[in-house]
């Protein structure tokens, strides 16, 4: 080994992709000693074994602080790109039945220890993977996303580089910073395995929830099956969740959306201000069978070829949902420019529209055109404002059973913030 | 009967031993060091290779062979690539300077990672032992270290 040259050797160090055996090789040599401090990554994990010893009255003085270890293994690194630690993949499936600690040591997401080492490396860091450790951090409330954002200029600025913040800090932390640098999180699903006392963090997320003003959204869950996720603007959205059934997403707009395939993705809920564009960009659409869209501006997201859109990206469609703006929207497109059916489209079975009804001819009109486009249609579920005219309302439910018997009609109101009340169902 | 030939274009290979190899071009130009060479055209009919022993060049040979093929599967791949690493160290050692000194990236990482496997949760003293490394340090110098680095010592395996 000695005849190899020093950037080989760097190179043997580098793949050990763990500072203890690096740490442990510091005595090997000189040579190596001194070569080992051009590694650039720092990868430190806390075993079972190790947290064990450290909670043992009999072994726990002979046990560094895992939070003084990873200190000094940055203080004593030059030009560090690559951060990775935490707990191990045995610490991460403890229960919090299983164990009481009040400890902090492997809270890695307390502000205090990541602001004593974060300033210090932020300059070159382009990679951080934190995984905290649930037992320790699930109670306490921390602003760690916030914190990094704003000294990792890379967060910030590229694209291609990834913060991964192993799921159990999304799991067990309300985050919700605001001023500055906006970016929250908020989760407080559990899957089932909580609840039986066993929870196997990372694998057992099933259920997430996460609200963003940040630019570069990353979501990396391998056994998430429901993803609601609100950002604003983000330049890059990446979510990698090969599992997802269930997808809920408001957005103005992504610059970049990228997304692993999604083969299970089955229902989709699409909120954006910029519905068409977002429509006709969206990445994936071929397995969805229920979509939901909305509106979230009061005019124009909506175009003419919307309806073309939706049912040449999802092919599988048999529910379709309107949202209250959508609806709205869509109606003023087909008052305007009078759309002619340009073709039949099959497959959809349902179709909910929420209503305001500004006007019944311009709601009815709609209604029409969209039962003789398609063809497939059995349930049409209409849903009024609760502030409209009821002889309004009347008036549309009349005519719509009057013009078409074939599918079944279901009638109900709707308000924002209450639950929607059916009136007849199934008529 | 009319027959059509495609003609393969070959490269000689002369190793430190005077040994010399014929391999067709596609294969031998995955080591960027002799693309560069015929992309540059200093190399003529034989390209000498004087860092490079015949049995190394062999082993070189029969892994860029297999990498070439694009009708390997990844896994497959993978699979040759983790059974072409088990060799004695010392080999490990001359086809990474072997690697290294012909370009060719994939072969020299498998092989760095051989190396970087062989030595986790191993002790300073296997590892010396094993990689014929002198502890060039003072009794004074080495405890200073380990006292610094005490917590890497617990859990190691047994020599």
């Amino acid at each position: 080994m000695d005849d190899l040259p020093s950037p080989i050797v760097v190179e043997i160090l580098t793949r050990l992709n763990d500072s203890t055996d690096l740490a442990r090789c510091k005595l090997v040599s000189k040579t190596i000693n001194t070569l080992s401090e051009q590694v650039q990554s720092i990868n430190l994990h806390c075993s079972f074994g190790r947290y064990t010893k450290s909670r043992d009255p009999q072994t726990r003085s002979s046990i560094t602080p895992f939070k003084t270890i990873f200190k000094n293994l940055l203080l004593n690194s030059r030009n560090v790109v690559s951060v990775s630690f935490g707990v191990d993949t045995t610490l991460r499936s403890v229960s919090y039945d299983d164990v009481e600690d009040e400890d902090d040591d492997l809270h890695m997401t307390d502000m205090n220890f990541v602001m004593e080492w974060l300033p210090r490396v932020c300059g070159n860091l382009r990679s951080i993977l934190i995984s905290d450790f649930w037992i320790q951090s699930c109670w306490r409330r921390t602003h760690v996303l916030g914190l990094l954002s704003s000294y990792c200029e890379f967060l910030r600025s590229t694209h291609a580089l990834r913060l991964s913040l192993s799921l159990s800090l999304s799991l067990s932390v309300q985050v919700l910073i605001t001023g500055g640098i906006k970016i929250g999180l908020i989760t407080k699903k559990y899957s089932k395995d909580f609840k039986n006392g066993s929870l196997n963090l990372g694998h057992s997320l099933t259920e997430l929830a996460v609200k963003s003003a940040w630019l570069l959204v990353t979501i990396i869950a391998p056994n998430l099956v429901k993803l609601k996720l609100q950002c604003v603007k983000p330049r890059a959205l990446i979510i990698e969740a090969p599992l997802l059934s269930d997808l809920h997403i408001s957005l103005e707009k992504a610059s970049d959306f990228r997304v692993q395939e999604f083969c299970n993705l089955k229902n989709l809920q699409l909120e954006s201000t910029d519905l068409h564009n977002l429509l006709s960009t969206l990445p994936f659409g071929r397995t969805i069978k229920n979509l939901a869209v909305e509106s979230l501006k009061r005019v124009d997201s909506i175009e003419m070829e919307t309806l073309e859109v939706l049912f040449r990206k999802f092919p599988d469609l048999t529910s379709l949902t309107f949202g209250p703006e959508a609806w709205s929207q869509l109606e003023m497109v087909f008052w305007r420019q009078s759309l002619k059916i340009t073709g039949q489209s099959k497959g959809l079975k349902d179709i909910t529209a929420y209503l305001v009804l500004y006007d019944v001819e311009f709601t009815l009109h709609l209604i029409l055109f969209v039962l003789e486009k398609y063809v497939d249609l059995s349930d049409m579920a209409l849903l009024i404002h609760r502030n409209v005219d009821s002889n309004d309302a009347i008036s549309l439910w009349s005519s719509c059973m009057a013009h078409c018997s074939r599918v079944r009609w279901r009638w109900g109101t709707w308000k924002e913030g209450t639950r929607d009340a059916w009136i007849s169902d199934g008529i | 009967m009319a027959t059509t030939t495609t003609e393969t274009k070959m490269l000689t290979l002369c190793t430190s031993d005077k040994q010399q190899f014929q391999i067709e071009e596609t294969i031998a130009l995955q080591a960027v060091t002799i693309r560069n060479m015929v992309e540059d055209e200093c190399a003529s009919n034989v390209i000498p290779l004087p860092n490079v022993n015949s049995k190394i060049m062999i082993q070189i040979i029969e892994y860029l062979k297999k990498h070439v093929d694009s009708s390997v599967s990844k896994e497959d791949m993978e699979k040759f690539d983790s059974a072409f690493v088990e060799k004695k160290l010392s080999e490990i050692f001359d086809i990474i300077l072997a690697a290294n000194y012909l370009n060719i990236k994939n072969l020299l990482d498998i092989c760095c990672q051989r190396v970087a496997d062989v030595m986790k949760n191993k002790s300073p003293e296997w590892v010396r032992r094993t990689f014929n490394i002198v502890n060039d340090f003072t009794a004074e110098e080495e405890a200073k270290i380990r006292k610094e680095h005490e917590w890497a010592f617990e859990g190691v395996d047994e020599d």
